[in-house]
């Protein structure tokens, strides 16, 4: 028999053998809603101040536009995009030029690019860039590059470059540009 | 604490993996390893030396011709090992240190048949044209176009059609010195002097060279301004032009006033263009030009050129529409006189043909005090245009041609024009 600490005077018999357990549970009780409660507070404080959550991985052949993350643009609309590559827009902001960097001929990244931003072919694309320069309205057309690889090299070197690269090579440092609020890998990203 | 710890881990993860072949230590090493002098990694590098890395789209090899099937377009290679591209100097003179020039051609032979009175079939050279460009930095550039052409009494001389110093900080502004294509309308700004470029053999009447008997001043020498203007939907770009204007003392002297302006006038042109966004291929403007012009034993006349144009132009259709209207207006109680011109012309593109139609008038008054002998010139031009190659094109057209007071006639040409 022992005090009941509840209730002075009063004795309870006590069940050893049932008390540990009856612990136990009590504890890993207590314990499961405490950690599920601070899971529940990081995620909402991740929600609210916008921290990255692991994104889709991108979809094989998704083309990913990168540049330098001190390029002063995050997103661009398709119709953006296509001014940029059409020669439209040349300059990022005041003082920091575009450098277009393109694939090299029979990649997948140029066809792509070709087919859905510049709806040209290879010889059509070749002519608007030489009327392009031809008119002045262009110093040079875009420069080839021959492997995703070297892409990557130069825009981290080059301010204000911009390549258009397989998403899966995309190397950490640089950013990745969203079209219409999208990143390779989300419905409906158009360069695929 | 080690739940905060597994949340945050997952937060640091890349969401697009690391390419396996794309290791930090050959990161750090591929650019010096490809050329020699590249400054260290991580330190931006300029325009200059990036121009130097790499080519150009327009500096690419030729494709293969469309008709040429012996030559298949090569298969996809397996991107080479970093190390092992080595990137050609492009845009470098390393013997003088200076930027190096990128030279294009253009060129044409012709052979063409009328039935004028007092002409003969001929097979005729076309212009030779030089383009030439350098890049001095990511905002300094020169252009220049040089041309050698033979005139109707077989003399062959070299005219600089373009030379231009341009600097451009931002799309807002781009500042040009030197000889230029006027930008009154539409067709001059477009093909400049190549004919492989403009789908018919010849230019509109209305915008002919002035040495081949044009009326408008197509070339002019002094500064040149043009830009985007920011914001909305239309596209609206900009073009403020300032210099020396045409000659007008006597019509066999030199049009284009290269060094000397016969008057302290200046002659501006301002134009407004709009392409918009919505509807690739579609631009319309309007530009109005004014000089003073002062003709030998003439009163000074006030020259007002006003033009309009709507074209929309595509890879597989063309519809260009212009007109132009030039008041030439004598000082003090003088006459005012208006000549108007416009063409229209229709092309589409089915393969590599592409069949072509054009419509065009001059129409100037014979009291005009510039150009009294213009009179009235129009008809239909009907043509065919083959791409032998990407860089070629063979045409073929007819022309019908009517003018006042004198007798109509028939046309037939053949060109052979191409870049190179």
């Amino acid at each position: 028999m022992i005090e009941s600490r509840c209730y002075p005077g009063v004795r309870r018999r006590a069940h050893l053998s049932g008390l540990v357990p009856q612990l136990l549970s009590w504890w890993s009780m207590a314990t499961a809603v405490r950690v599920a409660a601070t899971q529940a507070l990081l995620i909402l404080v991740f929600v609210a101040v916008g921290a990255p959550v692991a994104r889709a991985q991108p979809a094989p052949g998704d083309v990913a536009i990168v540049v330098r993350p001190d390029v002063p643009v995050d997103n661009l609309t398709f119709q953006e995009v296509r001014e940029l590559l059409i020669g439209d827009r040349q300059f990022w902001k005041p003082g920091l030029r575009v450098s277009l960097l393109m694939r090299a001929p029979a990649t997948r990244e140029r066809d792509v690019v070709l087919k859905t931003v510049y709806r040209m072919s290879e010889a059509e694309f070749r002519r608007y860039w030489i009327e392009k320069v031809f008119r002045a309205e262009a110093q040079a057309g875009p420069k080839i590059v021959y492997s995703n690889e070297v892409a990557t090299e130069l825009v981290a070197a080059i301010p204000g470059a911009v390549a258009f690269v397989d998403a899966t090579q995309v190397p950490k440092g640089l950013k990745v540009l969203r079209i219409d609020g999208l990143l390779p890998g989300d419905k409906g990203y158009r360069l695929h | 604490m080690g739940w905060v710890l597994f949340l945050l881990s997952l937060t640091d993860q890349p969401a697009i993996p690391r390419h396996p072949a794309f290791p930090s230590t050959l990161r750090q090493n591929s650019l010096a390893q490809m050329v020699p002098g590249v400054p260290r990694p991580g330190q931006p590098i300029g325009y200059q030396e990036a121009a130097r890395l790499v080519p150009s789209v327009t500096d690419a090899p030729p494709l293969p011709s469309p008709l040429d099937t012996s030559t298949a377009v090569p298969p996809r290679q397996p991107a080479a090992p970093v190390a092992q591209q080595a990137m050609p100097a492009m845009d470098r003179d390393e013997s003088s240190g200076l930027p190096a020039m990128q030279f294009r051609g253009f060129s044409d032979v012709s052979y063409h048949v009328d039935n004028q009175n007092g002409t003969a079939n001929s097979f005729s050279l076309g212009q030779f044209n030089l383009f030439i460009t350098s890049k001095l930095s990511d905002k300094l550039s020169v252009l220049a176009e040089a041309v050698v052409e033979a005139d109707q009494q077989n003399t062959v001389g070299i005219d600089l059609e373009r030379l231009l110093f341009r600097w451009a900080s931002s799309d807002y502004l781009n500042v040009s010195v030197g000889r230029y294509h006027t930008a009154i309308g539409w067709y001059n700004t477009a093909y400049h002097h190549s004919s492989w470029m403009q789908t018919a053999v010849g230019r509109p009447f209305l915008f002919a060279f002035e040495d081949g008997g044009g009326i408008l001043p197509v070339h002019n020498v002094g500064i040149s301004l043009s830009g985007r203007i920011p914001g909305g939907e239309l596209g609206l770009r900009y073009i403020a032009e300032v210099g020396n204007g045409r000659a007008s003392r006597n019509r066999s002297a030199e049009a284009v006033q290269n060094v000397v302006d016969e008057n302290s006038g200046k002659a501006v042109n301002l134009a407004l263009v709009s392409r918009p966004a919505r509807l690739p291929g579609l631009e319309a403007g309007v530009s109005l030009y004014h000089d003073r012009l002062t003709p030998d034993g003439k009163p000074n006349v006030g020259e007002t050129i006003l033009a309009g144009h709507v074209v929309y132009q595509t890879t597989q259709v063309e519809w260009l529409n212009e007109l132009v209207v030039i008041r030439h207006a004598a000082e003090g109680t003088g006459p005012v006189s208006h000549t108007t011109g416009f063409y229209t012309q229709l092309s589409k593109k089915f393969g590599a043909w592409r069949p072509y139609a054009r419509y065009q008038s001059v129409n100037a008054p014979s009291d005009d005090p510039v150009f009294p002998d213009v009179g009235l010139q129009r008809g239909p031009s009907v043509g065919l245009r083959y791409d032998v190659h990407d860089s070629v094109a063979l045409k073929f057209q007819y022309d019908r041609t009517e003018r006042r007071g004198l007798a109509g006639y028939n046309g037939f040409a053949t060109q052979l024009s191409f870049t190179f």
